[in-house]
């Protein structure tokens, strides 16, 4: 195994084997043509910098030097719809594996399904993708995670922060080690034990719960209370118009939903 | 058979993992039944929130409901009848959002008219910022597709139709 850079080796979990590069065009990239050729759950890609980092729908994510770029195979035995409960074991291990090293009186904060927020500024870039195989299961998932480790881009439509900027001293190595560690963690709690463990851990930080929320759906906006977690992720509305489940959706907390709560429905 | 709370709390540990919230189960005379909906339409349920009865009963095969959101094996009846004879469906495997590209810019993976071979990406479905790429099942020509981009999809429902002979 090569390590870019500092010469300091991970320790990781026996599950991962770590790909180590100095850059990458994505991770998800890299991992997918790894998964398609039969990589084993656990191959954990990882690079210095992507040179056509990738968020959700395509969306250009800055990669630059400093902060963490990875992602891992995996094959649990579950369809889509259960397989995407990943979402909140991501963020749940990321949040979990660096909260420690934050100064006290620091919030940490999960914002349906994936997003990691520090003190209300996004962290982190969590990209989920699969395939689908036979029988409706899946064949693979990817597991993508851009944190800003050092460095946040500015201008972005909400807030974002780095770990540096929340006052964390972690190195790149320090953070994949600690998210990669939690990760495994709940990803275990997960497949032994289910969602249950997972979502109540999850609702604990959950941002906007039980208050005025805008779920943004591909075709219109719907504002409301978080209600609730149902048992499968999906998030639980109250709006004027009477309770709604959403299991595709971007969702606004804070003041600029709690405007808008009283007008849409 | 009598099952033991133990046997109880392990089959809703199960349940709850593989995602299912309606289950029924008849074996010499015990009778388990859960509904993690019940409630009220629409309600969320918590996983333990279950219920459980043991009645009295004649043996019967073992009930399996797949929830809405669950995955639909490959093989299971369609949920639509295909537009003519012959043509094969691509079906939604779960409720989320449809993508016909994989970006707003890019193009679409496929078109009505292209041709697809077996296990071809043809279009991506989201639930809960999961991406699944839903791959043709056969060789053929896509000959409809049947959910606007970007628009909520059903499990089960039938995302295009493939003509294998052509």
């Amino acid at each position: 195994m090569s390590v870019p850079g500092s010469g300091v080796a991970p320790r990781l979990p026996g599950f991962y084997s770590l790909i180590a590069l100095e850059a990458a065009g994505s991770t998800n990239d890299e991992a997918r043509a790894l998964a398609e050729r039969g990589a084993p759950a656990g191959t954990l890609v990882w690079a210095k910098r992507q040179t056509a980092g990738r968020g959700r729908r395509g969306r250009p994510w800055e990669s630059p030097i400093g902060n963490l770029y990875c992602s891992v195979v995996l094959r649990p035995p579950v369809g889509p719809a259960v397989a995407a409960q990943l979402s909140f074991v991501t963020a749940l291990a990321l949040g979990e594996g660096v909260r420690e090293s934050l100064p006290p009186g620091s919030v940490v904060r999960y914002k349906w399904p994936n997003d990691v927020l520090i003190d209300g500024g996004k962290v982190a870039g969590i990209l989920l993708e699969s395939q689908i195989g036979e029988k409706g299961l899946l064949e693979w998932v990817l597991i993508g995670t851009g944190v800003n480790v050092a460095s946040f881009p500015p201008g972005t439509e909400r807030p974002a922060t780095s770990l540096s900027r929340a006052g964390a001293n972690l190195s790149v190595v320090d953070v994949l080690t600690a998210y990669a560690r939690s990760f495994w963690t709940w990803f275990v709690v997960w497949e032994r034990d289910g969602f249950g463990p997972v979502r109540e851990a999850w609702l604990r930080r959950a941002a906007g719960l039980g208050e005025a929320i805008e779920v943004r759906l591909p075709d219109r906006t719907l504002s409301g209370t978080f209600d609730a977690l149902d048992a499968s992720g999906s998030l639980v509305l109250l709006t004027s118009h009477g309770r709604r489940t959403v299991s595709a959706g971007e969702v606004f907390v804070g003041p600029r939903a709690a405007r808008h709560a009283m007008g849409n429905g | 058979m009598a099952l033991s709370a133990r046997d109880v709390i392990e089959i809703l540990r199960t349940l709850d993992r593989l995602g299912y919230r309606r289950f029924r189960y008849e074996q010499d005379g015990a009778r388990l039944e859960v509904d993690a909906m019940a409630g009220g339409e629409g309600e969320a349920a918590a996983p333990g929130t279950a219920s459980t009865a043991g009645v009295a009963g004649t043996a019967e095969p073992v009930v399996v409901e797949e929830p809405a959101a669950a995955s639909v094996p490959a093989g299971a009846p369609p949920a639509a009848a295909p537009p003519r004879e012959g043509l094969v469906g691509v079906e939604c495997p779960m409720t989320g959002t449809f993508y016909r590209a994989p970006a707003p810019d890019a193009p679409p993976f496929v078109e009505v008219g292209a041709g697809v071979g077996a296990g071809d990406t043809v279009c991506l479905v989201d639930v809960m910022k999961l991406f699944n790429s839903i791959p043709a099942s056969v060789a053929g020509t896509v000959v409809e597709i049947c959910a606007e981009n970007e628009t909520r999809v059903e499990a089960g429902q039938p995302l295009m139709w493939i003509d294998p002979a052509c």
